[in-house]
Parts: structure tokens; C-alpha cells; sequence
């Protein structure tokens, strides 16, 4: 009887060690329509023998944002010579993102850097492509408690605070300080880490220093048109508005004569300080849309971006978690110089 | 012919088993065989004729399916081919050129402005999922950014790469995996720089789901579907997913992909499957419609357990039905039958008949039957009672007491002058003359005793009257077998002798009775001829006219009983007619018929 035992053990022990052998006899072939990560078709994408891949998933394609930090990006790949992709929904879509990253894992790239849209649904498919042994930073907009590997960008917190100094100053220099200022903030996505972090910053800077009263978070979704169409329905609507805080320079894209509203507010005395110092944010800083503004810098965050990526996944080790880009300060004493140093974007 | 009278006679074998043998019987069974036969043959050609239809229709719809699968892909397609028109659209030459030579600042602005286009393209048509540019480097530009693409692993670079300029620019790709977690076809077209050289292609990958769209609703009866299959014979749309990929040989067995050619073909797979073919040319597909021939069947079922009840049913109305018009029409049949047995047992009765119909009728003449029976039953009764009232006359006529007293006295007379052999002669004679009156009580005898009779009767006038007159009988010897009514001639030559010979004065009598058959053998006529006084034309008109309209008259009673009774025995076509004897005197003619 306890041969027999030992007989069965050992029959089980070898259909088992088959079956690890031959996993295929029990899934088919081919799967269509299933999970991805179930497919079985070869990947059309990437031979064997591919040179590394760097994917860059910015929060979306049409936020122009982003061109200064895809070229420099691109030139640092030709030079680290890696191919450098870069790919992400059109519009900001924080559930496409998370598809898009999805398949970069299944295709197995070999870094991704995100600009996070919605840190609390980006975060499970950064640590999913963590886990499948992708080397993940994220790049303009940190996903915390993520297992990405760095963060390259602004410190955004930073960032706002810089934005609440400069206001304090224009405030106090108007002799507005003690003065209730009803106050409107214009965000991308209200989700968005890192503009999150630019608020905070702003509003901690300002907190005992000037009086403000914040009576509106007005959300845009990175989008420039959606931008200039909130601002200016939003000043129609409330004239006695006092201070516009822009957490970003999305509204500014665009040609400038698409806010005549907002800037009769301008000339009535509306105090706005304002992220971002590309060219058409200084364009529009130049016609008095802005008392100052706080830039970052996307050519370095693109350079760097990949630089550390490519270091990680050729296995260097990462030393610091939070790679900062630093920041511009501009105000009227600068607005000339920074527009002759920027170049026009150029893209319609 | 043979074959008919087989089946007849074991139809008769069948049948006569059965006893049909009332009318009735026989009228339900012929109206129910005559309705039902018709109704069978109809049903059975019906089911045939159905059947060939319901084969056809559903080819024809098969066909006319997979002909609109077949329009409806080629419409899809001619309008991606009209969108990648835009391939050669300045932008995307000048990323292609620009990405070629590798200039990342100046490609900048084309870059964004290609996202912006490919996505607005993308919107065109909701089972779009990307629409890309990819250079002939491997880089690719679409609706999610820009890519690497491994150009050896991609099956519609490498076919257009391939082609020459000349030839079809736009090529697909069946059913792949994109990179996205979709399942998608791409319709693609090269891109050819300013000397026809290939740069790269402009390709836009549609969700394979458009497929199930197109295909998927489609049903051939209750189980047959449309699928899919690419040049390679591996199974594109399915509506089971899980066999998308698969060969079709796995369904339909390998022998059934060998000979399909491009135009439809329609044939009979396994499992009684019939399969209609038809290619989609531009990817060369095959448009492949599946439908079960069992379903046919069970349809066929149905239609013909519908067609059995409805025979069924009207085999069972029609029993009703002519059991009812039976009973209508064999009702007054039976009632006609019984009153016809009432009728032989009692002439008095009448049949009550309610139809106005051919019975009816019939019931009706029945009755003028029994009617004319009765009336001419009457007739005979009282022509029978005449005519023995006849008789009765013409023997009291002839047993008058004073020719019975003058033969007597005769007989004395003869026997006081001694001549004794005269009297042993009339006595005889007288005798005779009485048993042949009687005759037993038969009211025929034959013309032989008749004529002997009257011959009796002549020999004892004869004695009586002396010399005055003579007789002579010429009765032809066939005559004499003929049958008579008695005591016709008797009369006659009575009144031949009284009125006509026993009156002359000065010449000699002479009766000459003459018998002969007339018209052949049919008729019988005697002549009783006295050259005797005769009579005036008109009093003889007078008794002929008498004679012939049967005229009640006190006179002339011997020839009219005698004419009575020939003609209530004979019919009115008999009788007497009497005529002047040439020379003078009367000849008395009787007209019987030969029996």
C-alpha cells in the first residue's frame, strides 16, 4: 500500500514536471480579443535585437507644451543612440494614458517616463510596468507613492510658491494688502499632481501676506482653446474679480485677441500672475495679460528625462529620486530678453 | 394498359372486402377517394415544388448576403482608399523627408501638426483606431505619437515596399493584434517621393470588430452565420471568437478549400452544411456563408406535418360532408324503396316524397304508375265484367228456347216420317252444338271447333229449312290451329240466314263462310257471304258505323255482341265491318289477330 503511495506521488511529480514543460497544451495558440498580456502573437514592433527604447508619455499630444521637451529629448536618444518614442492620448485622457502604458508593457519597452494626468489611475499600471522589469520615471507631472524611479521636472510646489511671492509683491506694491481679493484659479486637470502642487505652493506663499479669497477653481484639461473660452466666461460673469492665479499657461496659446474681455479686465486693474514663460505666454505677458510669471524649464526636462532613464535601464544606478529642472522668474523687467531668447512655436 | 388493370383489380381486392354494396356506401367512398386522390397528388407536388423553391430562395439569399457583405466591405474600404488620397498631403511628405534626414528641430512643427491630422482622421469613421505615416527609417507618426516600427515584422510595409510604382498602391492586412490591446486590419498605401521613390506609407488600422458588424447580425436561417477567411485559409471573423485564427480547414475539412475560385460557388460540405463562397478581391478574403440543410428539413417537417393535417382534417370533413349529402340523397331513396314494397303488397298506397329533385320526380311518376295501374286494373275489371255479360247474352242468344223447340219439334217431325238417320244426325248435331257453346267455361277455342260449331249449327238450319239455301266452309287447313273467341260465327250466319237467303223468293240461298289468314301469319279474318236480299246502302253504313264506334243501339244486337266482344279481347283495331256481296247480299267481315 505504501508503494503504491509513492508510485502515485512520483507519476503526479512527472505530469507536473511535463506540464511546465508544455504550459501551451493548455492555453491555445492564439487569443484573440482576451487580455493582452495573454497574446501570443509575435510583437511586429521590436525584433530581438532592437537598440534600447525610451518611451515618453506626456499627458497629451496636443499640449504644445511638451515640443521643447520632445526635441531635446530626441536629440539626447540620437545621441545616447536609443530610440526614443513618443506617445500619449491626444487629449488629455488619463484612462487612455493608462492604455497607452499598457501596451508599451506588452510591447516591453525598455523605459517609460510619464507625465502623470490622474496620479491615482496612473499609479497601478506604473508599478504593473515596474514589475515587468520596465525602468519607469515620471517627467513634468510626479505620480507619488508610485515605484517609478525618479521624477524629472519642476518642483511644482516650488513653482506655485514662486508665483504666490511674485503676487504678494504686486499686491503689496498696489497697496492692496489688506484689502479681501476675490481670487480665481485656472488649473489644467483638477486631478493633475503636479498642478495640484503648484496651487498649494501659490496659497501657502500668499497665507498671512496679502488677503485672498479664493471663490473660484476654474479647470481647463491642458486644452488652450478650453482655457481662453473659461477665462473669458468667467470674467463676463464675474467683473469684480480681483486676482486670476493661472496654475498654467494654457489660456495663452493662443492668439491673444481671443481674450478681449480678459484684458479690458487687465486694463482695469485685474492683477494675474501666471505659470509657464513659453514664447505666446510672453507675448501675451507683453501686452499686460500678466504682472509676472514663474517658467520651466522642458528642453532640460526632456534631456535629462532620458539621460537617467537610458542610465537605468543600461543598469546605473539612479541616485536621486527628484530631478529638478528648475525654474524662470519673469516680470515686466525681463518679458523683452526671455522673448528674444524663446522661439515661436510655430505649430499652426 | 396492363399495369391499370393491375391496379384495378387490386383496388377491387381491396374494396370488395369491404362490402360496399349500399349506395350509400359506395357514395361516400367515392366522393372521399375522388376529393382526397386530387388532394394528395397536390400536397405531394406542393411539397416538391416547396421544397425545390426553399432550396433556391435560400441560395439566392445566401448569395444575395454574401453579396452585400461583399458591397458593404468594398464600400468601407473605397472609402479608407479615398481618405489615404491623402497620403501625399505636403505635411506628410515633408515629415517623411524631414524624419529621413534626420532633422529633429525642423520636424518639430510637422510632427505636431501630423498628430492634430492623423487624429482628425481618425474621427472620420468610429472603427478607425490609429491612422499612421511610417518612413521608410522605421518611425512612425500617428494618433498616439510617434513610434519605431520593425519594418521586417510588418506585413503591409514589406508588400508595398515591394511593389513597383506602377502597380496597386494600396494593400491590406488581414485581422493582427495592434499594440494598443486591439484587434485590427490595416488598409494602407505607399507614399513615393518626387522620383517615384518609395518613402514610406500612409496606413490606417481598423478595429477588426467592424467585421462583426458587418458580418455579425447576418443569420442564414436559424444557425448559419458569415465568416471570414484571408488568403491563407486562416479564419478571420468567426462569430465564435474563440475560433478566429484557426484554418478553415478545421471546420469545413481540407478537401472544401481546394477548388474556390472568384466569383460565388455554392456546394454541400460536411454535416449536410451548404456552403456559399464568394471572394473579396481587393484583400483577397473569402466571404464565406454557412447554412445547416437540416434546418431545410425541419422546415420541410413542419410543412408537411401541417400539409398531413390539413389533409387529415379535410378527409374528415369531406367523410362528414358526404356522409350528410349521402344521407340527403339516399334518404328518399330508402323511402322511395319502402314505399315501392308497401306499394306491391297495397295499390292503394302512395309514396310521400319532400324533394322536388330527379327522386322526387321519380316518386311522382311511381305514383302516376300506381295511379294508371289502378284506373286500368278498373278498366279490366269492368271490360271482364262485360264481356262475361257478353257471353252470358250471346249463350242465352243461342239457347233460345224456340230453336231449341223448333229442332225439337223438328226432330218429331223427322221421326214421324221415319227417316230416322236425319234424326240420329240432328240430334248429334244439336248435341255438339251445345257442348262446343259451353266449352267447359273457356272463353277461347280453337278456330277447328269454332268452325265446327257453326257447321252444327248450318246442318240443323239446313234440315229445318229444306232446299232454300246452301252452305260451304272454306277454312284454310292452317287456320285451324288458331285459337277464337267462341260463338262468333254463329251470330253472323244466323243473320245471314234470317235476314239475308231465307228471304229470297225465287232463287236459290247460298252462305259461303270463308276463313284465311291476312298479313302474313298476324291476322285472322273470316267472311261470312250470303247471296241473300241484302240491305240498303245506308242502313249497312249505319250498323258499320255502329259497329266501329261501339254505339249502344237496341238493334242490331247479334253483330254488335259479337263486336263487343272481339274488341273488349282484342282491342278496338278488331272487330266487324260488313259490306254488300257483290251480286247482291251481305258480307259480314271479322278481323281477329292469329293467336
Amino acid at each position: 500500500m505504501k508503494g503504491r503511495r509513492i508510485s502515485l506521488a512520483f507519476l503526479f511529480l512527472w505530469m507536473a514536471f511535463n506540464l511546465s514543460l508544455f504550459p501551451s497544451i493548455f492555453s491555445p495558440n492564439i487569443t484573440i480579443g482576451a487580455e493582452n498580456d495573454s497574446k501570443t502573437v509575435s510583437n511586429s514592433f521590436y525584433p530581438r535585437t532592437r537598440p534600447i527604447t525610451i518611451a515618453i508619455v506626456p499627458k497629451s499630444l496636443d499640449n504644445p507644451v511638451f515640443v521643447d521637451a520632445k526635441e531635446t529629448a530626441e536629440l539626447a536618444a540620437r545621441k545616447m543612440k536609443v530610440n526614443l518614442e513618443w506617445v500619449g492620448p491626444f487629449k488629455v485622457d488619463p484612462d487612455a494614458q493608462v492604455k497607452i502604458i499598457e501596451g508599451l508593457i506588452w510591447r516591453k519597452v525598455d523605459g517609460i517616463a510619464i507625465s502623470t494626468s490622474d496620479p491615482d489611475k496612473i499609479r497601478k499600471v506604473i508599478d504593473k510596468a515596474v514589475a515587468a522589469g520596465i525602468k519607469v520615471a515620471t517627467i513634468d507631472a510626479d505620480c507619488p507613492d508610485s515605484k517609478r524611479l525618479f521624477y524629472c521636472g519642476t518642483d511644482n510646489y516650488k513653482a506655485g510658491w514662486a508665483c504666490g511671492e511674485a503676487m504678494v509683491k504686486i499686491v503689496n506694491a498696489r497697496g492692496l494688502a489688506k484689502k479681501s481679493l476675490r481670487t480665481a484659479i485656472l488649473t489644467g486637470g483638477i486631478e493633475a499632481h503636479n498642478l495640484n502642487e503648484r496651487i498649494r505652493g501659490f496659497k501657502e506663499a500668499v497665507a498671512g501676506k496679502i488677503n485672498l479669497n479664493y471663490v473660484a477653481l476654474l479647470a481647463c484639461d491642458d486644452d488652450t482653446s478650453t482655457g481662453a473660452k473659461v477665462v473669458e466666461s468667467y470674467i463676463k460673469q464675474h467683473p469684480e474679480t480681483d486676482v486670476f492665479y493661472f496654475s498654467g499657461g494654457w489660456a495663452f496659446f493662443g492668439p491673444t485677441e481671443s481674450l478681449p474681455i480678459y484684458q479690458e479686465w487687465c486694463n482695469r486693474g485685474g492683477i494675474a500672475v501666471s505659470m509657464d514663460t513659453f514664447h505666446p505666454v510672453l507675448v501675451a505677458a507683453k501686452k499686460g495679460f500678466f504682472e509676472a510669471l514663474v517658467g520651466q524649464d522642458f528642453r532640460k526636462m526632456g534631456e535629462l528625462t532620458v539621460k537617467y532613464l537610458v542610465s537605468a535601464v543600461k543598469g546605473r544606478q539612479i541616485s536621486k529620486e527628484y530631478i529638478d529642472t528648475g525654474l524662470e522668474l519673469a516680470d515686466e523687467s525681463n518679458f523683452d530678453q526671455l522673448l528674444k531668447e524663446k522661439k515661436p512655436w510655430e505649430m499652426k | 394498359m396492363n399495369v391499370v388493370n393491375i391496379v384495378y383489380s387490386r383496388l377491387r381486392n381491396i374494396i370488395n372486402p369491404l362490402k360496399f354494396r349500399s349506395l350509400r356506401s359506395k357514395f361516400i367512398l367515392s366522393f372521399v377517394i375522388l376529393s382526397t386522390i386530387p388532394m394528395i397528388i397536390l400536397a405531394f407536388f406542393s411539397y416538391r415544388v416547396y421544397l425545390d423553391i426553399l432550396q433556391r430562395n435560400i441560395q439566392s439569399y445566401t448569395s444575395e448576403v454574401i453579396d452585400r457583405v461583399d458591397r458593404n466591405l468594398e464600400i468601407y474600404i473605397s472609402d479608407l482608399v479615398r481618405i489615404l488620397e491623402l497620403r501625399n498631403d505636403y505635411y506628410n511628405v515633408q515629415f517623411i523627408k524631414l524624419s529621413l534626414a534626420g532633422d529633429i528641430e525642423g520636424n518639430r512643427k510637422f510632427t505636431f501638426r501630423l498628430w492634430e491630422n492623423l487624429n482628425n482622421i481618425r474621427h472620420f469613421k468610429t472603427e478607425l483606431r490609429d491612422v499612421t505615416i511610417t518612413t521608410l527609417g522605421g518611425v512612425t507618426v500617428g494618433c498616439y505619437g510617434t513610434t519605431h516600427t520593425d519594418l521586417s515584422q510588418n506585413e503591409l510595409f514589406q508588400t508595398l515596399a515591394n511593389r513597383t510604382v506602377n502597380e496597386d498602391k494600396t494593400a491590406i492586412w488581414g485581422p493582427h493584434p495592434d499594440w494598443l490591446g486591439g484587434y485590427v486590419f490595416s488598409v494602407g498605401s505607399a507614399i513615393h517621393g518626387d522620383y517615384d521613390n518609395f518613402l514610406g506609407m500612409m496606413c490606417i488600422d481598423v478595429d477588426a470588430e467592424l467585421l462583426n458588424r458587418i458580418c455579425g447580425n447576418i443569420r442564414l436561417g436559424k444557425t448559419g452565420y458569415i465568416m471570414l477567411v484571408d488568403e491563407d485559409n486562416r479564419i478571420i471573423y468567426h462569430p465564435k471568437p474563440e475560433l478566429i485564427g484557426r484554418s478553415i480547414g478545421v471546420l469545413l475539412g481540407e478537401s472544401s478549400i481546394t477548388d474556390w475560385k472568384q466569383g460565388l460557388t455554392t456546394k454541400i460540405g460536411p454535416g449536410n452544411q451548404m456552403i456559399a463562397i464568394k471572394t473579396f478581391a481587393p484583400a483577397n478574403w473569402r466571404i464565406i456563408g454557412l447554412s445547416n440543410r437540416a434546418e431545410l428539413a425541419s422546415e420541410m417537417h413542419r410543412i408537411t406535418g401541417l400539409s398531413l393535417t390539413i389533409i387529415l382534417i379535410t378527409i374528415v370533413v369531406l367523410t362528414l360532408t358526404s356522409i350528410y349529402f349521402a344521407s340527403l340523397l339516399t334518404n328518399p331513396l330508402k323511402e322511395l324503396q319502402q314505399s315501392m314494397g308497401r306499394a306491391s303488397e297495397d295499390l292503394s298506397t302512395n309514396v310521400e316524397i319532400h324533394t322536388t329533385d330527379e327522386i322526387g320526380q321519380l316518386g311522382e311518376s311511381f305514383n302516376q304508375m300506381l295511379a294508371r295501374i289502378r284506373q286500368l286494373m278498373d278498366q279490366s275489371v269492368q271490360e271482364q265484367t262485360k264481356l262475361r255479360q257478353a257471353e252470358m247474352t250471346a249463350l242465352q242468344e243461342q239457347i233460345k228456347p224456340h230453336f231449341i223447340y223448333n229442332t225439337l219439334d223438328l226432330i218429331i217431325g223427322l221421326l214421324e216420317t221415319n227417316k230416322n238417320e236425319d234424326v240420329i244426325n240432328t240430334v248429334e248435331a244439336l248435341g255438339k252444338f251445345f257442348r262446343i257453346s259451353l266449352s267447359q267455361g273457356q272463353e277461347l277455342i280453337t278456330i277447328r271447333e269454332e268452325t265446327e260449331h257453326v257447321r252444327n249449327y248450318l246442318y240443323i238450319q239446313k234440315i229445318r229449312h229444306g232446299d232454300k239455301y246452301d252452305y260451304s266452309l272454306e277454312i284454310e287447313e292452317r287456320l285451324l290451329k288458331h285459337k277464337i273467341i267462341k260463338l262468333i260465327l254463329q251470330p253472323l250466319v244466323e243473320n245471314a240466314i234470317y235476314h239475308g237467303v231465307r228471304e229470297l223468293d225465287n232463287s236459290y240461298g247460298l252462305i259461303t263462310i270463308k276463313g284465311y289468314l291476312q298479313e302474313g301469319v298476324k291476322r285472322v279474318c273470316f267472311e261470312v257471304i250470303d247471296n241473300g236480299v241484302g240491305m240498303a246502302p245506308a242502313k249497312m253504313d249505319e250498323i258499320n258505323q255502329c259497329l266501329r264506334e261501339g254505339i249502344a243501339v237496341q238493334r242490331y244486337f247479334g253483330l254488335r255482341n259479337v263486336n263487343e266482344r272481339i274488341r273488349l279481347s282484342f282491342g278496338s283495331e278488331y272487330g266487324l265491318k260488313l259490306t254488300p256481296t257483290p251480286g247482291g247480299g251481305v258480307t259480314v267481315a271479322v278481323l281477329l289477330p292469329a293467336i
